[in-house]
């Protein structure tokens, strides 16, 4: 069970010439994930490490029935390879480029609404249903399957949560990285949805950070439309306003909203809200047994 | 990147947008030489100053007449110059005098984009000040008005636009083309922001701007090679955060003591605020990011080493992309080349950790933690002792 991927997940990776992304190919495939195939445009019809190559995203799709394409292409090819996923009808994209430029992310967005396709990412860390399949590049042994479900901005901020859970024997029904960047394919909303629906999910943690306006969306919706209960931790609460880190996109910083601020809309629509990162796995395993979800 | 005023007005007026010609006094001695110098009679006045190199403007000033210019000047330069949404007081270094029109209106204009939207924004106010929470709410003061990308810009936009200012039919036939220039060369220099105020409404009704400028997206740079000569980021950073800018990596300075290097502003944001939750306050934010080789990693705790602020180094690395005994490498590579004088803690998990750890063990100049709790407790502790003995 779990979200997105599952035991029949079958996956491609698109731009399998770089050494990082055969690495984490094949680190997926040892996970258990269904790799069927690649993409190299030149290197069709020959075998790469056990892999099947294809021309095309669309020659693959047809002949290996693909449902999620891994993507390593660099920046400048992004907008071209993820047309072409949305072209063969790839149902799930998983995007782990850093520095997609602003416009093309725009343009894919408006593209995206009446395609088949769902986008994770760009700079996205990939899915995890832990136990069942891995599509992305986050080192597995820190997942462990059970009943909470987490989706994070930061890839970063995943991998240390989501091992403190493990490390107190919560484990997780999918964990989803959405991408640290300002536009990008599916935001929380797009992910607390199907945990809504999903029967292994008891509980929802989102990770949230300073940048944007999803975090405030999702409080809003939550509060229309989740039932099951839900933490969130926002980073950069104590972060000094008038300067500019990372890659949140906090250059425009007076037309955005604070840590503060979203943690405050959070606690508003009945969100459990924890402020300091290492009272979350305390939280959730409180929640836990209070509410006896498991 | 962000460019400055005169280059952001230079580039609209080579694209057909009127802007007010300006004049720039720096030595206020010389205030009345300079005045007597104008054509003109009436003058805007703009204060203006650089804070970490990022340009403020402060209230606009309207002079009469030559006179009253010059005793403008004194004033202004008495009373400095308050920065937007901030209390501070800056000195003004500048004033820039631009030879006053008459006006029927006068607003702020500003393009940007929604992420959750994927939308690119209009923003139009009539005050300087935006309201905090404009993005979701519309007010009597401001209104927000999206362009979808696929549709493009369309003519009601501006119709919306105008109308809301009380423009008049004359003036909206001329305004229109203005507007939609404003969303071809948002689009075309992959902006992130264009921001212009005051704009005028003039009485031949005309838009004309007085003040603009506008931020490029990082991630679009290598489409607009010829721009970047004139980017100013380098201004506003310190030396070392100028280094640090130009090896991909992001290096901001703060006034602490402890300075994080992290893979990912997640968790480097997450890790401040644990320190500072606990009592503790940090001297630099050094993120290389999630895809981060082992040269970057290596060049980024060089870096820190020439810091004299930083007390204490934490270094935090959860590896996903990047294999962590590459890290290890690189940490290591930075190590042996420089003298180390102040401690330095390490964390690092995620794929290939034991590798990793096996390189690091046993470094005399590094403390390895495994917990994260753990590691920050002891970095606090360490730094009191420091502070006090």
């Amino acid at each position: 069970m779990g979200i997105l991927l599952d035991r029949n997940t079958r996956m491609i990776t698109i731009g399998l010439n770089s050494s990082l992304a055969q690495f984490h190919t094949t680190n997926c495939r040892e996970y258990g994930t269904n790799v069927v195939g690649a993409v190299i445009p030149g290197l069709g019809g020959t075998i790469k490490e056990g892999v099947p190559i294809f021309n095309t995203i669309s020659h693959a799709k047809r002949n290996t029935l693909a449902s999620v394409a891994m993507m390593f292409l660099p920046p400048q090819l992004v907008l071209d390879g993820i047309l072409e996923c949305i072209e063969a009808e790839i149902p799930l994209i998983i995007c782990t480029t850093t520095g997609v430029p602003l416009h093309d992310m725009l343009k894919l967005k408006s593209i995206l609404l009446n395609a088949k396709s769902q986008l994770i990412g760009p700079s996205s860390v990939g899915i995890i249903t832990p136990g069942e399949c891995k599509v992305g590049v986050m080192p597995g042994f820190i997942f462990m399957p059970g009943n909470v479900g987490v989706v994070s901005r930061s890839g970063s901020l995943l991998y240390e949560i989501v091992s403190e859970l493990t490390k107190q024997e919560i484990g997780q029904s999918t964990c989803v990285g959405l991408g640290g960047d300002n536009v990008i394919g599916s935001d929380f909303i797009d992910i607390i949805k199907l945990f809504e629906k999903d029967y292994a999910t008891k509980l929802i943690l989102i990770l949230g950070e300073i940048g944007g306006n999803y975090e405030i969306d999702v409080a809003h919706y939550i509060k229309k439309y989740i039932s099951k209960p839900v933490v969130a931790y926002v980073a950069g609460s104590m972060m000094p306003r008038d300067r500019q880190v990372g890659h949140s996109g906090m250059e425009i910083n007076t037309l955005i909203h604070s840590a503060e601020k979203k943690l405050e809309v959070f606690e508003e629509c009945a969100v459990n809200i924890v402020r300091s990162p290492d009272k979350i796995a305390q939280k959730v395993k409180k929640l836990i047994y209070d509410k006896e979800l498991i | 990147m962000r460019f400055l005023e005169s280059d952001t007005k230079q580039l609209l007026k080579e694209n057909g947008i009127k802007v007010l010609d300006y004049y720039t006094l720096k030595n206020f001695d010389n205030a009345r030489e300079f005045v007597n110098g104008l054509q003109g009679e009436r003058f805007f006045l703009r204060p203006h100053t650089y804070e970490r190199g990022k340009e403020r403007f402060g209230e606009v000033v309207i002079a009469s007449s030559k006179e009253d210019a010059i005793d403008k000047v004194k004033v202004i330069v008495e009373e400095k110059l308050t920065a937007l949404l901030s209390e501070k007081k800056l000195p003004v270094t500048e004033i820039i005098f631009e030879e006053a029109i008459p006006y029927k209106k006068v607003f702020y204009l500003s393009l940007f984009f929604d992420g959750s939207k994927a939308k690119t924004v209009f923003l139009i106010s009539k005050r300087r000040l935006m309201p905090k929470d404009f993005i979701n709410q519309e007010g009597d003061d401001h209104i927000v008005v999206a362009v979808d990308f696929a549709a493009g810009f369309s003519q009601f936009i501006a119709r919306k636009i105008c109308f809301f200012l009380d423009m008049d039919n004359e003036a909206i036939k001329k305004a229109i083309n203005n507007f939609k220039t404003f969303y071809v060369l948002f689009l075309k220099f992959d902006l992130k922001f264009l921001n212009m105020g005051p704009v005028y409404l003039s009485e031949e009704n005309e838009i004309v701007i007085s003040g603009a400028h506008m931020i490029m997206d990082q991630n679009s740079v290598y489409r607009h090679l010829d721009m970047l000569k004139l980017a100013t980021d380098k201004d506003e950073l310190q030396d070392l955060e100028w280094e640090a800018y130009r090896n991909d990596i992001s290096y901001v300075m703060f006034d602490g003591d402890i300075g994080c290097l992290v893979n990912g502003t997640g968790i480097g944001l997450a890790l401040v605020d644990l320190i500072r939750h606990k009592g503790g306050d940090i001297a630099a934010f050094v993120d290389v990011g999630g895809a981060a080789s082992k040269d970057r990693v290596k060049k980024a705790l060089s870096i820190m080493l020439k810091d004299k602020h930083i007390k204490l180094i934490f270094i935090n690395f959860f590896n996903g992309m990047v294999k962590s005994d590459e890290i290890a490498e690189g940490l290591i590579e930075a190590l042996d080349v420089d003298e180390v004088e102040i401690p330095i803690v390490v964390r690092i998990d995620g794929i290939n950790k034991v590798p990793a750890l096996k390189l690091l063990a046993g470094n005399s100049k590094i403390t390895l933690f495994d917990d994260l709790s753990e590691s920050v407790a002891y970095i606090l502790e360490k730094v009191k002792q420091k502070s006090e003995g």
